[in-house]
């Protein structure tokens, strides 16, 4: 069963390209981002991505955030985070929104096309 | 063992002295550019060193932006941006071997304008694509960055305006022939202004990232380093007295072909991969 929300993470990575996608994936392994559903930590990879991209990492954040909505149907307002989104950078409401699903097991098998 | 920015030691230790192996690139080659075109009329013949000179840079900028290309493939929109990239400096190539067989083959000195130029302005069209493309997609203009971005423009125009200014009492417009060198003169620096405000509001919010901080401080230091040879080229072109000197302003044509091509070669290494040799990794692993 795959968490679609680590594979929004890595739908969103390819925005720069394969290539980029795999050379940033290498560098965050190296630095300790596990990307296995039971051992990829939220907060770490926006933190160590935020470190290697700067601005760049705020729009990946961005497209998974819109991603995850997208595969689960539901709106950051459905998910009580609308009033959040106004206050929070990307970073912070990701992981906001990643720990929500996680707590109410929001997340299944993505059906890939 | 943790870092204070996160990173392990070894990955920090990696990327500083990949970044200070590149600034002593640079900064190396820069100096060697200067001395030889400086100094080679003690021992030969400054048109063909700062020819040989202006076509390693610039070839050295295309060759690595071409295996940036190959690696990355046309899947992407960053992908694509490189490959605009790509073409402009390949425009910019062409103008450099055009004008080193004006001044070397057909023996013209300082063939200005020329067919070369036309290869120069029309290679600022797709770095500007680039570059546009990049703030466009990736980047946006933040309102915090704003400020400093409306400010370096605003001190680009200045300067420039006041160089037109400056330059157009002595310019020839009576005749067509210096008609034209004044408008392509000017040309440049216009077209660098253009190119230096979407740089610096790139480098602006990608400087504090472990991984863009140090290909967008050579595009920078790039796009300044033709901004004053541009200047300070076609000041001197447009002045009698100084014509002949013209090629003072060379080791910086130099200089920013090589902070591209210090730029490509960071991305090269931390952005792309080299899909053959992972591949054989892989393999061997798996045999």
């Amino acid at each position: 069963m795959t968490d679609y929300r680590l594979q929004s993470v890595m739908d969103a990575m390819s925005t720069f390209g394969e290539s980029s996608r795999t050379a940033i994936l290498s560098q965050l392994h190296e630095a300790g981002v596990k990307f296995t559903p039971d051992e990829f930590d939220i907060e770490k990879f926006c933190k160590l991505l935020n470190i290697f991209l700067d601005r760049w990492a705020e729009i990946i954040f961005g497209k998974i955030i819109e991603d995850i909505c997208s595969q689960s149907g539901k709106s950051l307002g459905d998910l009580g985070l609308a009033e959040r989104a106004n206050l929070l950078d990307n970073s912070k409401l990701l992981i906001e929104l990643y720990l929500k699903m996680e707590a109410s097991k929001l997340y299944g098998t993505k059906v890939r096309t | 063992m943790e870092q204070k920015s996160g990173l392990n030691e070894s990955q920090f230790r990696y990327l500083v002295q990949s970044r200070k192996k590149l600034v002593i690139v640079l900064l190396g080659a820069s100096i060697t550019c200067a001395l030889l075109t400086f100094f080679t009329p003690i021992s030969g013949d400054r048109v063909f060193y700062s020819n040989l000179l202006a076509i390693t840079s610039s070839g050295s900028a295309l060759a690595l932006s071409l295996h940036v290309i190959y690696r990355q493939k046309l899947n992407g929109i960053l992908p694509r941006l490189y490959v605009s990239l790509g073409v402009g400096l390949a425009l910019w190539f062409i103008a450099e071997a055009t004008w080193a067989y004006y001044e070397i083959v057909a023996g013209m000195e300082t063939p200005f304008p020329s067919v070369a130029d036309a290869f120069w302005l029309a290679g600022y069209v797709p770095v500007f694509y680039f570059l546009y493309g990049i703030v466009k997609h990736f980047l946006g203009i933040p309102k915090r960055a704003l400020l400093p971005v409306v400010l370096i423009s605003s001190f680009g125009f200045v300067l420039l305006a006041n160089m037109i200014i400056s330059v157009s009492p002595t310019a020839d417009l009576a005749t067509q022939d210096g008609i034209l060198s004044f408008i392509v003169s000017s040309a440049y620096p216009i077209a660098d202004m253009f190119l230096i405000v979407l740089a610096a509001a790139a480098f602006m919010q990608l400087r504090k990232g472990q991984l863009t901080f140090t290909p967008w401080a050579f595009i920078v230091i790039a796009v300044f380093a033709f901004i004053v040879a541009d200047i300070g080229f076609g000041y001197f072109v447009m002045v009698d007295e100084l014509a002949d000197m013209v090629w003072l302003w060379y080791p910086l044509y130099n200089a920013g072909d090589v902070a591209i091509a210090c730029s490509l070669l960071w991305h090269r290494r931390f952005f792309t991969v080299d899909e053959k040799k992972q591949t054989k990794e892989w393999q061997e692993k798996n045999r």
